[in-house]
């Protein structure tokens, strides 16, 4: 069996003077599966591209298994490759387009054959072993496009945004699915998604791109939890950033408003204070408290929650000062019996000082 | 929800009229020359006077028209393969290579150069190579007319071409070779069926380029075509016409069957 270790040293790539990607240090893991994401443009497509040999890297190294393939060409890398548009044969039937990669291998007619019943078993598409790709929904033509990579069993797979042409119902079935077959097969996956759910949902480890650098790699838990810079965050979808000066371990100041937190950082430090929209709460004004105050400017109910906003004000009321940023708060509904505050109404935003992330500049 | 029905853009009586005049121009030769060559007469007249098949019987039992039916079918039996395997690799390599403009402007060259020029040209350097007024001299000659029209056809397929393909199957380990002739050709059938049509037909109906490469012993369909109508009027030239436009027409339908003609027009 192949065992599927990917690293990558020092790897550059782009044309001319332009840089589309930097890597100084990148591994996978046999039979791991992460994600690369980041916007469009920052380099993830081409990072692909490179490990599979179809951009050759203006410096630095792609080992496979310990082996050196920065130079070798595509079609020896041994890799399967999965692509947004499936990239089925339409010329050929199901069976022959997954057959294809072990006809070049020069496998045996009988061996083909119970290879292409297997992995069309594997995603539950036997009955569709002689369709012309064309006479197939998108779903399923995705489905044939990675059975048709795994057929001829790659050390690595490559899948660049294979679900991003699928609809959203859809899109998370496959998710599921393609991690159970990634479970039961064990190849060594590389994922690209510009979506920040289908990445922490799929993958053992994320790594987060972005302008051709690998700006945090970890757990979907670490990322999420701790990300390493304001960019991190917001990719992440945090919702609030807030550039605050640190005044002591347990108080950070924005724009003349006080902020609880707890850090480590020295008085005076530049900081970025992530608050998560659904770690926040509103109290009552009246209720003297920790958490700064705010003026709600915008109120509505989605189902299950309701997304308030509040604009914060600065502790010494007297002060005129530029107006105060802007917070989205997430409130799960509580029903019948209560709303949270109207438009206009001023209150006191609270939240768990420990459970909130600091970011030093 | 009811929406309301849209008139088509140019449904109107004028536009129906426009276009029936314009069908009825481009048609009046053919009809002109197959209705003729059913006449009775010994002039080429239209409408025809009386119906018989006698210009047919002259023309397969006359052994000048049967040696030139024999030549054209030949040179165009070699023209096709010969500007096919040409045609389809120009334009797939016209498609990536560097300098694409100018190669493609060279390859397209014998379309837009005065055909006389072109006939002139080849009059001068075959006559070197001493294959005026031979089959090889006309099939030459032909390949050089026609390959441009086998690049345009083939370059449009190529240009709907999925590059992501090409990437699959070297993914699968297929070195480039093998892609082309797995994935690649196949994708380009439309516009190399399409291709061999254009260069069939044209071959058969050649006169300009001809004229100057051939000779006595190679007179093409064309040419005697032309003589005939020079000296007399003779029908038996509008049956010969009729017969290779009813070849062309029987290859098309028999094609059309097996690829999709309209994708690559």
């Amino acid at each position: 069996m192949t065992s599927g270790h990917v690293a990558v040293h020092g790897l550059k790539a782009g044309y001319g003077e332009t840089t589309i990607l930097d890597i100084d240090q990148l591994e996978v893991r046999p039979g791991e599966f992460l994600s690369v994401l980041g916007p469009s443009g920052c380099g993830k497509t081409t990072l692909l591209n490179v490990i599979a040999g179809f951009v050759e890297p203006t410096a630095g190294s792609v080992l496979i298994d310990g082996r050196d393939l920065t130079h070798t060409p595509p079609y020896r890398r041994n890799l399967g490759l999965v692509f947004q548009s499936y990239a089925l044969f339409p010329h050929m039937t199901v069976t022959q387009n997954l057959s294809y990669g072990m006809k070049v291998r020069g496998a045996s007619k009988a061996g083909q054959a119970t290879r292409v019943a297997e992995v069309l078993d594997l995603v539950g598409l036997s009955e569709y072993a002689e369709r012309m790709p064309r006479q197939l929904s998108g779903g399923q033509q995705q489905r044939v496009a990675l059975a048709r990579a795994l057929a001829y069993s790659p050390t690595v797979l490559l899948l660049d945004e294979p679900l991003s042409n699928l609809d959203a119902k859809l899109r998370r079935q496959m998710q599921s699915e393609l991690r159970q077959i990634q479970r039961r097969v064990g190849t060594t996956m590389i994922f690209v998604t510009h979506d920040q759910d289908e990445a922490l949902t799929m993958a053992d480890r994320v790594a987060l791109l972005n302008r051709g650098r690998i700006e945090q790699i970890g757990t979907p838990q670490d990322i999420y939890r701790s990300p390493r810079t304001p960019f991190v965050a917001d990719f992440l979808g945090a919702g609030n950033l807030v550039r605050a000066t640190v005044v002591d371990s347990h108080t950070v100041v924005s724009n003349g408003t006080s902020l609880p937190v707890t850090t480590d950082c020295p008085g005076g430090t530049e900081v970025t204070v992530v608050l998560r929209r659904e770690q926040l709460r509103l109290a009552s004004d009246a209720v003297a408290g920790q958490g700064p105050r705010g003026e709600v400017t915008f109120r509505a109910f989605s189902g299950g929650t309701w997304h308030v906003q509040v604009r914060l004000l600065p502790d010494d009321t007297a002060a005129t000062r530029v107006p105060g940023q802007v917070i989205s708060v997430e409130l799960p509904d509580t029903g019948r019996s209560g709303a949270p505050a109207e438009e206009g109404e001023v209150v006191r935003l609270t939240w768990g000082a420990d459970s909130v992330v600091v970011i030093q500049e | 929800m009811t929406r309301s029905r849209m008139r088509p853009l140019g449904s109107g009586p004028g536009v129906l009229v426009a276009a029936w005049v314009v069908l009825a121009f481009l048609a009046m030769p053919l009809v002109a020359v197959t209705g003729s060559s059913f006449t009775a007469s010994d002039l080429v007249q239209f409408p025809p006077r009386g119906f018989s098949l006698r210009w047919y019987q002259v023309v397969l039992t006359s052994r000048d028209w049967v040696v030139s039916i024999n030549l054209s079918l030949v040179v165009a039996a070699l023209v096709i393969p010969t500007v096919l395997v040409l045609g389809t690799l120009s334009a797939y390599g016209l498609s990536r290579g560097r300098h694409r403009g100018w190669l493609m402007a060279l390859f397209m060259s014998p379309m837009i150069v005065p055909e006389v020029m072109v006939g002139l040209g080849l009059l001068t350097y075959l006559q070197q190579l001493r294959l005026v007024n031979s089959i090889t001299g006309l099939w030459l000659a032909h390949s050089l007319v026609t390959l441009p029209f086998v690049i345009r056809t083939v370059a449009v397929s190529v240009h709907s071409l999925d590059a992501m393909l090409e990437r699959a199957g070297a993914s699968m380990g297929a070195r480039p070779l093998r892609v082309f002739g797995t994935v690649i050709l196949p994708q380009l059938r439309p516009g190399i069926v399409a291709g061999g049509i254009f260069a069939g037909v044209l071959s058969l109906g050649e006169v300009a380029v001809s004229m100057f490469v051939s000779g006595p012993n190679t007179t093409t369909v064309p040419l005697r075509v032309m003589s005939a109508v020079q000296f007399e009027l003779d029908p038996s030239a509008a049956a010969v016409s009729t017969l290779l436009m009813a070849l062309s027409v029987l290859v098309m339908v028999l094609l059309s069957r097996w690829v999709n003609l309209s994708a690559a027009f």
